[in-house]
């Protein structure tokens, strides 16, 4: 609906809607001129730097990749949570249900899984072509934030890795608890409170869980509505011409080139160029991630207790690098290292654009030279490193045996039927014998060590439990040999005539029910409960 | 749509090519095609995702069609109503839990097997020896020894389960009836 045209309507006919319509569009125009402006067009005006074509255009579509990922580990993030358990007895299970039993479960674990890793990738991306188009120096803001969301997109690949408690994800979390526990004066403390105690436990898993689903989450959310709608962003508005901000850079020349200065509506239609051009190539990037996603699933190594001899752990793609850096330092060189250097570089990227008034236009080119240096020595660092890392895997064949074993048993894994957790309190509830479960099934999920004999479960359970814990009025026999005259020799007597040892009339003799072997089995049983 | 550009757009070199008012058009189509397609197939897997699975939740274990032994036949002759406890797996995607279900075999001829879940709000009734009836704890409904119901706010009977004879063990069946323990007015489907 154009002004022009609404206008002569309303000349033509006075009266009737069409007049509400001129208010209508009027107030539009009001919104256009600033007079009263929506969280969108703020939001829009923060985004929105000096328009650029061609192949500049396309490679800021990294926004819109950003976009795009942050709001897929939103979304599956958030989906996965619907199954997950934190908690050292039932993460695995959990994770191992969504994985090879709920439909699409496994496709967006995948999701979540490479999203992870390609966040930190399309986050530099980003940063790279902010650095190179001169636009941090424009948008400081946003050039902070981009660098707190990689900050916190590393901080949430980290504490997510241990969520799966499989073998990786535990000797993740070893890595990450020892990493801050060899950093010098805080390393101790900042160990315990990490790990919610002394050791990694199932607390550990709760903390982990906690920041990942949670604060890491909100701090991500804040920080984007923060840089969309908290802070004015001076320079670039859809309503004035540009003030002259900033320096020109190719996008401008380009501009300059197509005869005058961009006016705010050539503005405005470039943003929806722009937006359109964000779209393609998330559009295509999502294909690519959910074909990718369905055609190879998330790793899921063993149980983390049932990790086999030889086990060789290897992080996400993302922290390959600081896994090969581990391998060059010492200690607590090490953790020194894989702290502050990433901490470093992050912090040397933030403070790329402070204090840009005092700065001369001279100064500011050697700034950007840095923060392009800065950035380029991250980058091939991470490169370097991940590919070393990768190649010294491939070139050890010992290694690459490993390895190729752990697929080949992941995939047997994935092939093979879920058997669900026996969960609650399976052990009280007991009666294995007239719910015609075998006892096995009941007893790979509890923790008892010794079973207890075919005879015991056959005859006793019923009434005591299937490991001897009671039930309602019929007692426990956990510790009974602590009690006097409760010896093996006792117990067997006890079975052949309960009522001369004081026993209730309920407990009945197992004298001719059972065979002497029988009777031993089940007191030695009994009476190595403790 | 307020745009009103016909060949003033700073991308004029593409705006010869294609005709404007088509132009605005594609460019507005596509982030919403793509944002329809990414949200629609998000939204599917997510709705298969969560679809509660029917093979999964219920109950499971006894023999194949849920035939749970209650009780010998050499047991069920006295005149009182024999309390079993039948435990019974319980199958939630991916945990399973053995919890045990109180019932009463009835005397007499026909060995009837009532669930202890009192049908009014699903609280365990009890027999009380004296009295020769059934009680719920709860709101003191009142049921006689055949699981007929007496008084009380309850509006039937204690629910009868199926059951069968095999050999010299009774066995009863154990339904989705009653997995859902406050149970409604339905006959129970064994």
């Amino acid at each position: 609906m154009s002004d022009q045209h609404a206008a002569s309507h309303s000349n033509a006919e006075d009266e009737s809607p069409r007049a509400r319509r001129t208010t209508h569009d009027s107030a539009q125009r009001a919104t256009r001129d600033g007079a009263r402006r929506t969280t969108l067009d703020i939001a829009l005006e923060n985004i929105l730097d000096e328009p650029s074509r061609g192949f500049s255009a396309w490679l800021r579509t990294s926004a819109g990749v950003v976009a795009l990922l942050l709001a897929l580990q939103l979304v599956t993030g958030l989906l996965l949570v619907f199954y997950y358990v934190p908690s050292s007895d039932s993460a695995y299970t959990t994770v191992a249900y969504v994985e090879r039993v709920v439909p699409a479960g496994s496709w967006l674990r995948a999701l979540h899984f490479y999203g992870s890793q390609l966040l930190p990738v399309a986050l530099v991306l980003h940063l790279a072509q902010t650095l190179w188009r001169g636009a941090y120096a424009r948008k400081p803001v946003g050039w902070l934030a981009c660098v707190t969301l990689l900050a916190l997109s590393l901080a949430n690949g980290a504490t997510g890795y241990s969520l799966p408690w499989d073998a990786r994800a535990f000797f993740s979390t070893r890595v990450a608890e020892s990493v801050a526990g060899g950093l010098p004066l805080v390393g101790a403390n900042l160990r315990t409170w990490l790990v919610g105690g002394s050791e990694i436990s199932t607390l550990t898993l709760s903390r982990f869980f906690a920041l990942h689903a949670l604060l890491v989450p909100f701090l991500l959310l804040a920080v984007a509505c923060a840089r969309l709608l908290l802070f004015r962003e001076p320079g670039t508005t859809l309503r004035e011409p540009d003030s002259g901000f900033g320096e020109p850079d190719a996008a401008r020349a380009e501009t300059d080139h197509a005869a005058d200065a961009p006016t705010p509506r050539t503005r405005a239609a470039w943003a929806r160029a722009q937006l359109a051009r964000n779209a393609v190539v998330a559009g295509v990037l999502f294909l690519a991630l959910a074909l990718y996603a369905y055609k190879y699933p998330a790793p899921l190594g063993p149980a983390a207790e049932a990790a086999p001899p030889g086990y060789l752990p290897r992080p996400g793609a993302q922290f390959v690098w600081l896994f090969q850096l581990l391998k060059l330092f010492p200690k607590t060189f090490g953790s020194v290292v894989a702290f502050f250097l990433p901490a470093l570089l992050l912090a040397a990227l933030a403070c790329l654009p402070l204090s840009r008034t005092r700065m001369t236009h001279a100064s500011e080119k050697t700034r950007r030279r840095l923060g392009q240096a800065v950035l380029s020595f991250a980058v091939l660092l991470v490169a370097a490193l991940t590919a070393v890392a990768y190649l010294q895997d491939s070139r050890d064949p010992r290694a690459r045996e490993q390895l190729a074993k752990q697929a080949q048993k992941e995939a047997e894994f994935r092939a093979a039927p879920f058997t669900p957790k026996r969960t609650g309190d399976a052990a009280t509830a007991g009666g294995a014998d007239t719910a015609g479960l075998s006892s096995d099934s009941n007893a790979a999920a509890t923790p008892k060590a010794v079973e207890p004999p075919e005879a015991f479960t056959r005859n006793c359970a019923k009434c005591h439990g299937p490991h001897a814990e009671g039930k309602s009025i019929y007692p426990s026999l956990v510790g009974v040999s602590a009690k006097p005259r409760r010896t093996v020799e006792d117990i067997v007597a006890i079975l052949n005539d309960p009522r001369s040892y004081g026993l209730e009339p309920r407990m009945p003799s197992f004298a001719k029910k059972l065979s002497d072997e029988d009777k031993r089995a089940v007191a030695e049983w009994v009476a190595s409960l403790k | 749509m307020e745009e009103k550009t016909k060949t003033t757009s700073t991308d004029a070199t593409d705006a010869r090519r294609v005709p404007s008012h088509l132009r605005r058009r594609i460019v507005f189509w596509i982030p919403a095609a793509v944002f329809a397609s990414v949200a629609g197939t998000l939204v599917t897997a997510a709705l298969k995702f969560l679809r509660p699975r029917a093979g999964e939740v219920g109950v499971s274990g006894g023999e194949a069609g849920n035939w749970f032994a209650v009780a010998k036949m050499g047991e069920v002759t006295g005149a009182e109503p024999l309390r079993r406890e039948v435990f019974v797996e319980h199958r939630a995607g991916w945990s399973s839990t053995l919890r045990g279900h109180t019932v009463f075999v009835l005397p007499g001829e026909d060995k009837r097997v009532v669930s202890a879940v009192c049908p009014h709000e699903g609280c365990e009734v009890d027999w009380s020896g004296e009295r020769r009836e059934f009680l719920c704890p709860c709101h003191d409904s009142v049921f006689g020894a055949d699981g007929a119901r007496l008084s009380g706010p309850a509006q039937r009977g204690l629910d009868q389960l199926a059951t069968r004879v095999n050999g010299d063990t009774l066995e009863m069946q154990y339904g989705d009836a009653q997995t859902s323990e406050p149970q409604t007015d339905a006959p129970a489907n064994g």
